[in-house]
């Protein structure tokens, strides 16, 4: 679509025979600014009469209200928003449980909230968190905090196949809101969206072969391949939206796709934030209104992945009692015993999970709770939607049998 | 840092148990083996020994809750006591072989 050089006017067109409908000026000129509002109204920029395709209004509908066929709800992006974070609830990704099993620490190349990996110049570079900070009608960010000056890092999310597919050899939008406590000081946050054509689904997800000097976008590990070049996109200490439209996915036999924000400047001074959240991947030319997925949904995306026994809001590794998988029968023989119990996941998993056991009675790993207290505990024949096997040996003779043990799994990407 | 198990690895660090060689965990742990590390045995000979008296005293157990079983259903002639009585041999035979 293109506007004409200046607005209708009327001429005299209908001399013989009986008059034609009048096209008034007026209504042509409404005729087009209707067209040409939908058009930009979706951020989509109108063509000139030389370029002109004749296929911008479609555009416009489908990135304002269309899904492109085949798409799995339009945001290929899970937990953008940061509302699920099931590692740590209330709790602070830091170099004080850099060893810890429950809380992962704030090392390079660590799952953070769901979904989301930590890349950093090495450990501790920046504290991670679930802040409040959120642009106006929004929940949660990612608070990156730094915790060591002069160093570069970011989030990452790659992509399950099954979920990206149809965005290769396609066109591709990526937005998301950021803003910095301090720009003198976060000064060049970029992003990026790279394609992975290795193994599908088994990625190198530390993606940075070498995170270069500052102001100097990195250089990536084999495989990825990014698909624009990343520039210096300017946030500043208020929230803002950021897009970046119409990347081509055509690195041949792309099997996943990731997502990558970072900090490619320096900063030099400890405290100093940068809040990231609703970030969007989405089939088309532009980039549309993020969606707001059905917290349900969202958390059960997230299960894919990464799931716990625990309440939502309890961190793993807690001693905590709710929703841990339990058996108990009494007035049995005196004897030590063996006690096996399944646990169901919530949902489906993308593959055979890796297992934590806890006791809900210390919050210690690898241990159940059984008669005489903590015991060792084993899962065994573990598949995508349960262990079969809590396996915990009572080594003191009783008449009760018990087991109570809370799960992690997790079988990210 | 990883020990066998019955069916996988465990991850001694984090108590981890990765049955899933093309996981991201059992991809670190090729890693690691690649290094030319060696995990260890699902049990010591300490292990082992606490394991032996452990399963004795479960299967002597298991012998008394069948003995108790076997005892009422006799006392009352129940039919089931046949059954009973044939889990007592198979249970005594069990606990044979752990004892050697």
């Amino acid at each position: 679509m293109h506007r004409t050089e200046g607005t209708y006017h009327n001429g005299n067109l209908f001399t013989d025979g009986p008059p034609g409908t009048i096209v008034e000026q007026n209504w042509a000129n409404a005729m087009q600014e209707e067209v040409c509002n939908v058009i930009e109204s979706a951020g989509v920029t109108l063509k000139t009469a030389s370029t002109e395709t004749r296929d911008q209004l479609l555009t416009a509908l489908q990135a304002l209200f269309l899904q492109k066929t085949g798409a799995i709800g339009k945001n290929a992006i899970i937990n953008g928003d940061f509302r699920i974070n099931q590692r740590s609830p209330g709790i602070v990704y830091t170099s004080a449980n850099l060893s810890g099993t429950a809380t992962p620490g704030n090392n390079d190349d660590v799952y953070i909230l769901d979904r989301w990996i930590l890349l950093s110049e090495g450990a501790d570079i920046v504290d991670v968190s679930q802040s409040t900070e959120a642009p106006t009608g929004g929940l949660f960010s990612c608070a990156l905090d730094v915790e060591t000056i002069n160093k570069k890092f970011g989030i990452f999310q790659p992509i399950e196949q099954k979920n990206c597919m149809h965005m290769v050899g396609d066109t591709v939008s990526l937005s998301f809101y950021a803003k910095v406590s301090d720009i003198t000081k976060l000064d060049n946050i970029k992003a990026v969206v790279l394609s992975w054509d290795g193994v599908a689904d088994t990625i190198t997800s530390d993606i940075v072969s070498a995170w270069g000097v500052e102001d100097t976008t990195p250089t990536w590990v084999a495989n990825w391949t990014v698909e624009h070049t990343p520039s210096n996109l300017g946030v500043t200490a208020s929230w803002v939206k950021y897009t970046i439209p119409n990347i081509s996915i055509d690195t041949a036999d792309t099997k996943n796709i990731g997502v990558f924000i970072w900090s490619d400047g320096f900063c030099d001074t400890l405290g100093t934030f940068l809040y990231i959240t609703g970030i969007q991947l989405e089939p088309g030319v532009v980039s549309s209104e993020y969606e707001w997925r059905n917290i349900t949904d969202e958390l059960a995306l997230c299960q894919r992945y990464y799931c716990k026994s625990y309440d939502q809001n309890v961190a793993p590794g807690s001693a905590d009692e709710d929703g841990e998988c339990f058996f108990a029968t009494d007035a049995v023989a005196l004897a030590d015993h063996l006690v096996e119990i399944p646990a169901y996941f919530p949902v489906v998993m993308v593959g055979v999970p890796s297992i934590v056991l806890y006791s809900p009675a210390t919050g210690l790993s690898g241990k159940v709770l059984m008669a005489a207290g903590d015991v060792v505990g084993v899962a065994s024949k573990i598949g995508d939607n349960k262990i079969s096997k809590i396996s915990g040996t009572n080594g003191a003779a009783s008449v009760s049998r018990i087991m109570a043990a809370h799960y992690t799994a997790s079988i990210e990407l | 840092m990883y020990k066998l198990t019955k069916s996988g690895i465990q991850n001694l660090e984090t108590t981890e148990f990765i049955e899933n060689m093309n996981s991201r965990q059992g991809r670190k742990y090729q890693k690691w083996l690649s290094g030319g590390n060696t995990p260890e045995p699902e049990f010591t000979k300490v292990e082992l020994a606490a394991k032996k008296e452990s399963d004795i005293k479960r299967k002597e157990g298991e012998l008394i809750q069948v003995q108790i079983q076997f005892d009422m259903a006799t006392a009352k002639n129940f039919s089931i006591a046949e059954d009973y009585g044939k889990q007592l041999t198979k249970l005594e035979l069990e606990l044979s072989k752990f004892k050697k």
